[in-house]
C-alpha cells in the first residue's frame, strides 16, 4: 500500500546534516518531511563520530563553513543540549617533519581569523603535563572545540519535531524524480513518494546512488574507520587533539569518557556489500589502544568499555559538497564531509538552509560547491590516509 | 499496524508523569524510569535513539542490567510487543578491558587476542 505525502522540502539523510537543515528550514516556516532509511535517526557518521570540532587542518574551502560555526553552533546550543566547550584543540607532532607540515597551515588560518599558536613539546606538556615525552611539537587552535554527538543529533531531532517537521525512518530513497526540468519527488523502496519543490540528499555515500537516477554523479569513495570510548575517568583533558597528518583523534567528553580513534591501516576498505557497519576488525582496537597510551602513558590503566566504527564518505579533496545542482533546480545536496563532519554539520545545515530560502549563505561556499571536480579534472590529490598508527610506535 | 520505529508521528499529547518514574533503570548511569519515558514522548522510539540520548546502556556494564528493563519501556509506551523490540548492539570488547591489556599483543605473558 502506497502512499503519497508533500510538502515544502523533503531531507534525505536523518542526520545532523539533514536534521539541523530541517530544524533550520522549520523555523523559516517551511514544512520539512526527513527520510531515513535506517530504523533510527542519525545512526550513520552522526552517532558514530568523535565529537570534535577540528578546524586546523581542514581543506581550505571549508574554512568559512568552520568559522561560521563558532557561530552557529553557539545560537544553537541555546535551543538543542549539545555540551559544546569551545576550550581549543591541539595538534600533535613526534617529529620536525610533521611540526613542518603542520606549520604550513599557520598562515591560511590566521588569515582566516583564527587563533593558533605553534609551542615546543616541553611547551604543551607545561599546559597538560599528561601529554606524553615523545611529543616534539605541537599546534593550539583557539576556535576549535568539542561535543557530544549523541545529544547534538537525538536534541536537534527532537527540536525539528517540536517545530513540525516529519520524520519518517525506515524509508529508503530509491530514487529522485524530475518534472519539467524541476525536482519533484523522491521515490522509496517502501513504493511510497514525497513531492516536494525542493529535495535536499543528506545522505552520506547513499547520496551518489539517488543523485545518480537524475544523472548526477559525485566522485565519493567510502571509507571505513573505527574508534572506542573508555570508561568515565576524572578531567584530564578539555581540548580536542589530533596528529599531525590527523590519522588519529580524540577528545575527553563532558561526562569524563575518552574518545579516540583513527586509521590504522588495517582493513580501511572491506567490501561494503559483505562488511555490515557494525565491523570491528581484531587488529584495529589493540593498535588504538597503543596509539593511546602512546600519548598519554597515564591511561595505561584505563578501561576501553566499546569500539565500534562506521562508513565515511570520502570527496577526492577531503572538503564537503554542498549546492544546489546546475543540472535540476530544487535539487540540492550536502554531503562528503569527508571524515571531519560532525564539526561543521550546524553551519554547513544552517548555509544550505539559506540557499534554499534564497538568502544569501552566512559562509563563503564557493570552493565547496559539489561540481568543482567535473570542471577540472585534476588528479587525484586527496589526503593520505592510510598513515599507519604504527608510526608512532618507532622508539 | 505499527512496526518498529515507524511511528514518528507526533502524539500531540501532553507527557503524563507516573509514580514510579523515580525509579532508577540503569545503575551505571543513574537514569530513572521517567526519564526514559520522557525521551520516548521527545520522539526516541528506539533502542539505539535511547540509548544515545539517554546513555542507559553505556555505561561499564554496557546493558547487562538495563536492556531488557529499557526494552519493556519501550514496548509498554509504543505499543509494540517485546519480541519486536531489539537489545543493544553488542560490540568488542565484550567487558572492559585496560588500554595496556587491550594493547598487548604479545605471545608471551599472556597477551594476544
Amino acid at each position: 500500500m502506497s502512499t503519497k505525502m508533500k510538502a515544502d522540502v523533503v531531507v534525505i539523510g536523518s542526520g545532523a546534516v539533514g536534521s539541523a537543515t530541517a530544524y533550520f528550514l522549520a523555523k523559516e516556516g517551511k514544512k520539512v518531511i526527513v527520510l531515513e532509511k535506517g530504523h533510527s535517526i542519525g545512526c550513520g557518521q552522526s552517532c558514530r563520530n568523535g565529537g570534535m570540532n577540528k578546524i586546523d587542518g581542514r581543506g581550505l574551502g571549508e574554512l568559512p563553513i568552520a568559522i561560521y560555526g563558532l557561530k552557529c553552533w553557539k545560537d544553537l546550543s541555546q535551543d538543542v543540549d549539545t555540551e559544546y566547550v569551545e576550550k581549543g584543540g591541539i595538534r600533535i607532532a613526534l617529529d620536525d617533519e610533521q611540526q613542518e607540515y603542520m606549520e604550513r597551515f599557520l598562515p591560511f588560518g590566521k588569515e582566516a581569523g583564527l587563533h593558533l599558536q605553534s609551542m615546543t613539546g616541553d611547551q604543551l606538556r607545561e599546559k597538560i603535563p599528561e601529554f606524553s615525552p615523545r611529543i616534539t611539537g605541537a599546534i593550539y587552535c583557539q576556535e576549535e572545540s568539542k561535543m557530544n554527538p549523541l545529544k547534538t543529533t537525538l536534541g536537534i531531532y527532537s527540536a525539528a519535531r517540536r517545530l513540525g517537521v516529519t520524520y519518517v525512518s525506515g524509508e529508503e530513497v530509491c530514487a529522485l524524480h524530475t518534472r519539467q526540468g524541476r525536482i519533484y519527488a523522491a521515490e522509496t523502496k517502501n513504493g511510497n513518494l514525497y513531492e516536494a519543490d525542493q529535495i535536499l540528499v543528506a545522505a552520506a555515500y547513499g547520496s551518489r546512488q539517488i543523485l545518480n537516477t537524475v544523472g548526477i554523479d559525485l566522485p565519493l569513495y567510502s571509507y571505513y574507520e573505527e574508534i572506542f570510548v573508555t570508561e568515565k575517568i576524572p578531567k584530564i583533558l578539555d581540548q580536542m587533539f589530533v596528529s599531525a597528518k590527523v590519522t588519529y583523534y580524540g577528545e575527553q567528553q563532558e561526562n569524563g569518557t575518552i574518545l579516540f580513534g583513527g586509521a590504522s591501516g588495517f582493513g580501511n576498505y572491506p567490501n561494503r556489500e559483505w562488511y555490515p557497519d557494525s565491523y570491528q576488525d581484531r587488529k584495529r582496537l589493540p593498535a588504538e589502544a597503543r596509539a593511546l597510551v602512546d600519548l598519554f602513558p597515564c591511561l595505561a590503566d584505563t578501561r576501553v568499555v566499546r569500539g565500534w566504527g562506521g562508513w565515511m564518505d570520502i570527496s577526492p579533496d577531503d572538503s564537503m559538497m554542498l549546492g544546489e545542482t546546475v543540472e535540476i533546480p530544487g535539487l540540492f545536496v550536502a554531503c562528503g564531509f569527508s571524515g571531519h563532519g560532525f564539526g561543521v554539520s550546524v553551519p554547513a545545515a544552517k548555509v544550505t538552509s539559506e540557499i534554499m530560502c534564497g538568502k544569501k549563505p552566512g559562509a563563503d561556499i564557493s570552493h565547496v560547491m559539489y561540481d568543482r571536480f567535473s570542471k577540472h579534472m585534476d588528479m587525484f590529490t586527496g589526503a593520505d590516509r592510510n598513515h599507519l598508527i604504527n608510526d608512532i610506535q618507532k622508539k | 499496524m505499527k512496526t518498529y520505529g515507524s511511528d514518528r508521528g507526533f502524539s500531540g499529547e501532553a507527557f503524563v508523569p507516573k509514580e514510579d518514574d523515580d525509579v532508577i533503570i540503569c545503575r551505571c548511569e543513574e537514569i530513572t524510569r521517567g526519564e526514559i519515558r520522557k525521551a520516548i514522548y521527545d520522539g526516541m522510539r528506539t533502542i539505539s535513539e535511547i540509548r544515545r540520548y539517554l546513555r542507559p546502556g553505556m555505561g561499564p556494564c554496557q546493558g547487562m542490567t538495563c536492556e531488557r528493563n529499557v526494552r519493556g519501556i519501550l514496548a509498554r509506551e509504543t505499543g509494540l510487543p517485546l519480541s519486536q523490540i531489539p537489545g543493544y548492539r553488542p560490540r568488542s570488547p565484550q567487558r572492559p578491558v585496560t588500554l595496556a591489556e587491550l594493547g598487548n599483543e604479545s605471545e608471551e605473558e599472556g597477551g594476544g587476542v
